[in-house]
């Protein structure tokens, strides 16, 4: 019996350390962290629903951002730390909705129609800058992010917006740094069949919409121009042999994937309810990259689960560390752990070795 | 035939130069319409390139041994704050002060420098963009220490530093029992215009140092490892021991230099001092003409000029011809960031192309020898 | 254990940077020095203040000060030399004295009581911590942290 046991029980230990390796260290500790937080919530005071909900929310919101960056490291083009591009993109669309004078449920639709041509656009030229220089996206993604966010800066200052509920109101032009969707798409899609019991509120219109989009993706990744994609990604110079055209792919990719981050902050900002203007975008690809990396993608592998996993396991910490850690002791740190644990997690995954030959 | 060759050596140029080019343009546009008098500019920029230079030269070594633009150089700028933290707290003034600030920056920069260059070893090929997330990696555990840990673990008594709440350091610490004691030492006032003589003495000590540098053993060394690992690796040189060296040179003195840099600001801003400097002074260096592979002294001080001189006339320039001085502020902005852009840009196209060149020679050689 | 050259070439370093910051944490240490001009009342002797006394820090005057005022000058190292002119009434002659004091190295502020310095009083009579008034709490600062690299001025 005790043999049995023993020999048995080898191989199980060796499946759990298999799959902490290839699940890696920092991943799991980031898992374990948040287990945890859950754990402690109840002993501090904090209401579990409260915490999941909350949780949920911000899961909500940002999904559809971290779905962005599937299609880009699917091709190889490395994390899309370019996103900024696609989320000015969507702020084009999302002001150009107020402009025109959409309200209501309708205005998000709106944003998104207005936003997807700038989207095809940007990624287009994105995409094209992306095949000249192959092998150093990422750290000219940053910068094409940095650029065309200061450039928009002055045209947000610049561009002939008038409607009252955006402009400065004493100089008449020049779009305020934040502004709010009250009366337009806040909670467009949230408030469509949100659940509520007790405590616990579920946004199911949002949930659905990232579903949605999330199975296209899937559905996407799975036709032939999809696994040509992955080809491309995985080993280009399979893809070259079998005739797909390289180029054109990672085009495709990079089109797809600004889309989505035009859409994503849409969706971000019909759940906080606010436009950001100016700055606010300039940081805001590295919470989504280090987000898919905590579930489990690497630089050059992503699946719709890494996006679901990540996007929920690095929410949980922002909004979970903050109410447990400060009733614990009374100091808050959690803004100091999420900064260490999230670029620590891109740094990890940027010095994991990735077969890729370009 | 002679002029066709002159033209076509002053269009080389050009191109080879495009990016101070650019910048001479802009410059000479925005001088007379900002309004700024001759003599104020020259002050500035004096002050300026004393101030920004030595933390611009910190970059050149790295670059020698082919690790490109080191934006870790802010980990550096962070152990240079910790000195001059723990320095004003002990009330150490004047230049004694900077000095011992800058003993205490070497073994974190040290430190930090070796932690970097290791991770940077592992992500071979993608140096610049690692470096750059170690920015934010260390600026967090700064962050953790200067928060958190000064005043609870770290002893600091002085009121004027240590927040109410009897843990971290307040927003700005005052540097003013230090300010300028660097810049003041030996200054010669010239028609209005203070030239602070140590500085640049400073400064082109450091140039001088890395001249030298240049010729010596270890510096072969990073110049063969830039040039080819391999061939390097090959002819006996420790890479990965050689590239950890050059980052740890260049953190040091990146911690220099932001000491230098904070003695003329004369106060510190605790959290924010050290997050755009690695930007502006690759930006800086990169509009002296410098590339990610080749950098020289000269670049430096072209870029210094240059790029400064667009950032004091940019705002009131914008203020003239758009009416609202914000359009200036991030016109200056988006040509940091352009610039860097641009210089990547050039950078990975270029080695594109040699090494698609490369293959293709390689391709023809093996014909040959299979005919 | 024999010791390589190279390996000796680096303790020696070590070594002198930190006698150098040993000597940067002497000769930088630095001082406010606070001067009454206040009357001394003690059990070793009671002096008035004096009428009015002109004072020199380091070589630098500081200032003029007639009874009852307070001077003060900041100075780095560990001793300062004072030289004070000194008139007891109004009438008096115009007297100069010069002294070395030692300071405390763990004292911020220090107060020099002058009637009893001149007086020859010991060194525990004449010389006392200034201790600073903590500073209000009202100015309590917010420190936001974030990873958000802002832009500015440099």
């Amino acid at each position: 019996m005790s043999e049995l046991t023993k020999s048995s029980g080898n191989p199980i230990v060796d499946k759990i350390r298999a799959f902490a390796r290839s699940f890696g260290l920092p991943r799991l500790i980031i898992a374990g962290f948040l287990l945890l937080l859950f754990i402690m919530a109840p002993f501090v005071g904090a209401n579990f629903f409260t915490q999941l909900s909350n949780t949920l929310n911000r899961f909500s919101w940002n999904a559809v951002l971290v779905l962005s960056m599937v299609p880009m490291i699917h091709s190889g083009c490395g994390l899309n730390f370019g996103l900024p591009l696609g989320i000015i993109a969507g702020l084009l669309g999302g002001t150009m909705a107020i402009e025109v004078g959409a309200t209501g449920f309708a205005s998000f639709w709106v944003a998104v129609l207005f936003a997807t041509p700038f989207a095809l656009v940007l990624g287009g030229l994105y995409g094209f800058l992306l095949n000249k220089i192959k092998g150093g996206e990422m750290m000219i993604a940053t910068y094409v992010g940095f650029s065309s966010v200061s450039l928009m800066c002055m045209m947000w200052l610049l561009l002939p917006y008038h409607s009252p509920n955006m402009v400065w109101g004493y100089a008449g032009k020049g779009l305020r740094t934040t502004i709010s969707l009250e009366g337009y798409y806040n909670g467009a899609l949230a408030n469509f069949l949100q659940i509520n019991i007790g405590h616990l509120s579920i946004p199911v219109g949002t949930l659905l919409f990232f579903a949605l989009l999330a199975f296209g993706i899937w559905a996407f990744l799975h036709t032939k121009t999809g696994t040509a994609m992955t080809a491309v990604g995985s080993n280009p110079n399979f893809a070259r042999a079998a005739g797909i055209n390289i180029d054109r792919t990672r085009l495709l990719s990079v089109i797809l994937s600004t889309w989505l981050g035009a859409v994503g902050i849409l969706v971000y900002e019909q759940g906080f309810g606010f436009i950001q203007l100016y700055m606010a975008p300039f940081n805001m690809a590295l919470p989504a990259v280090s987000a898919i990396l905590i579930g489990g993608a690497t630089v050059n592998k992503a699946t719709i689960t890494n996006v679901i996993i990540g996007t929920f396991l690095f929410q949980g910490i922002v909004t979970m560390t903050p109410t447990v850690m400060n009733s614990m002791i009374h100091m808050d740190m959690s803004e100091v752990i999420r900064v260490i644990a999230s670029n620590g997690m891109i740094i990890y995954a940027l010095t994991r070795k990735s077969e890729v030959s370009r | 035939m002679k002029e066709k060759s002159f033209a076509s050596k002053i269009w080389n140029l050009f191109r080879n130069n495009s990016v101070p080019f650019m910048f001479i343009i802009i410059c000479a546009v925005c001088i007379p319409i900002s309004g700024f008098s001759l003599n104020y500019l020259l002050a500035e920029i004096i002050t300026r390139i004393a101030r920004n230079s030595f933390l611009i030269l910190s970059l050149l070594i790295p670059i020698m041994a082919g690790m490109g633009l080191n934006f870790g150089m802010t980990l550096g700028a962070m152990a240079g704050e910790i000195g001059l933290i723990l320095v004003s707290d002990w009330q150490i003034w004047g230049i004694p002060g900077m000095v011992l600030a800058m003993i205490i920056s070497i073994p974190i920069s040290v430190l930090l420098g070796v932690i970097c260059g290791k991770i940077m070893n592992l992500a071979r090929g993608r140096e610049m963009i690692t470096g750059y997330i170690m920015n934010y990696f260390i600026n967090g555990i700064y962050q953790l220490i200067v928060l958190y840990a000064m005043g609870a673990i770290i002893p600091i008594v002085h009121s004027s530093i240590i927040l109410p709440r009897g843990y971290g350091i307040r927003n700005t610490v005052s540097l003013l029992s230090m300010r300028q004691s660097l810049d003041n030492l030996l200054a010669i006032r010239f028609g209005g215009i203070k030239i602070p003589v140590m500085t640049f003495a400073v400064v082109a000590l450091l140039c001088l140092f890395i001249v030298w540098f240049r010729k010596t053993k270890l510096g072969q060394d990073m110049r063969a490892v830039g040039q080819d690992m391999e061939v390097a690796r090959a002819a006996g040189i420790d890479v990965e021991r050689t590239r950890i060296i050059s980052i740890v040179m260049s953190t040091v003195l990146a911690g220099f230099g932001m000491i230098i840099y904070l003695q003329n600001m004369g106060n510190l801003s605790t959290y924010t001092a050290h997050s755009q400097i690695g930007m502006f002074c690759i930006a800086a260096l990169l509009v002296g003409g410098a590339s990610v592979d080749r950098a020289s002294i000269g670049n430096v001080f072209l870029g210094v000029t240059l790029f400064h001189l667009m950032f004091i006339v940019a705002p009131s320039a914008g203020t003239v011809l758009m009416g609202d001085s914000m359009i200036g502020e991030y016109f200056r902005v988006f040509v940091s960031y352009a610039v860097i852009t641009f210089a990547l840009i050039m950078y990975e196209t270029k080695k594109r192309r040699t090494s698609s060149l490369a293959g293709r020679e390689l391709a023809l050689a093996q014909k040959e020898a299979d005919k | 254990m024999k010791i390589s050259k190279s390996m000796l070439y680096k303790i020696l370093t070590v070594v002198a940077i930190l006698i150098l910051a040993a000597v940067m944490m002497i000769i930088g240490r630095g001082h406010t020095i606070y001067l009454d001009n206040k009357a001394y009342d003690a059990q070793s002797g009671s002096y008035p203040a004096y009428y009015r006394t002109d004072i020199e820090v380091k070589n630098n005057e500081v200032q003029k000060l007639s009874a009852r005022e307070r001077g003060s000058a900041t100075f780095m190292g560990q001793s300062v030399k004072i030289t004070v002119t000194y008139m007891e009434t109004k009438n008096s002659q115009k007297q100069t004295e010069t002294f070395r004091i030692k300071v405390p190295y763990g004292w911020d502020g220090i107060i020099i009581n002058l009637p009893a310095l001149l007086h020859g009083e010991p060194k525990s009579a004449y010389m006392s911590q200034f201790i600073e008034t903590p500073v209000e709490p009202s100015n309590a600062e917010e420190v936001v942290v974030t990873d958000e690299f802002v832009v500015g001025d440099i």
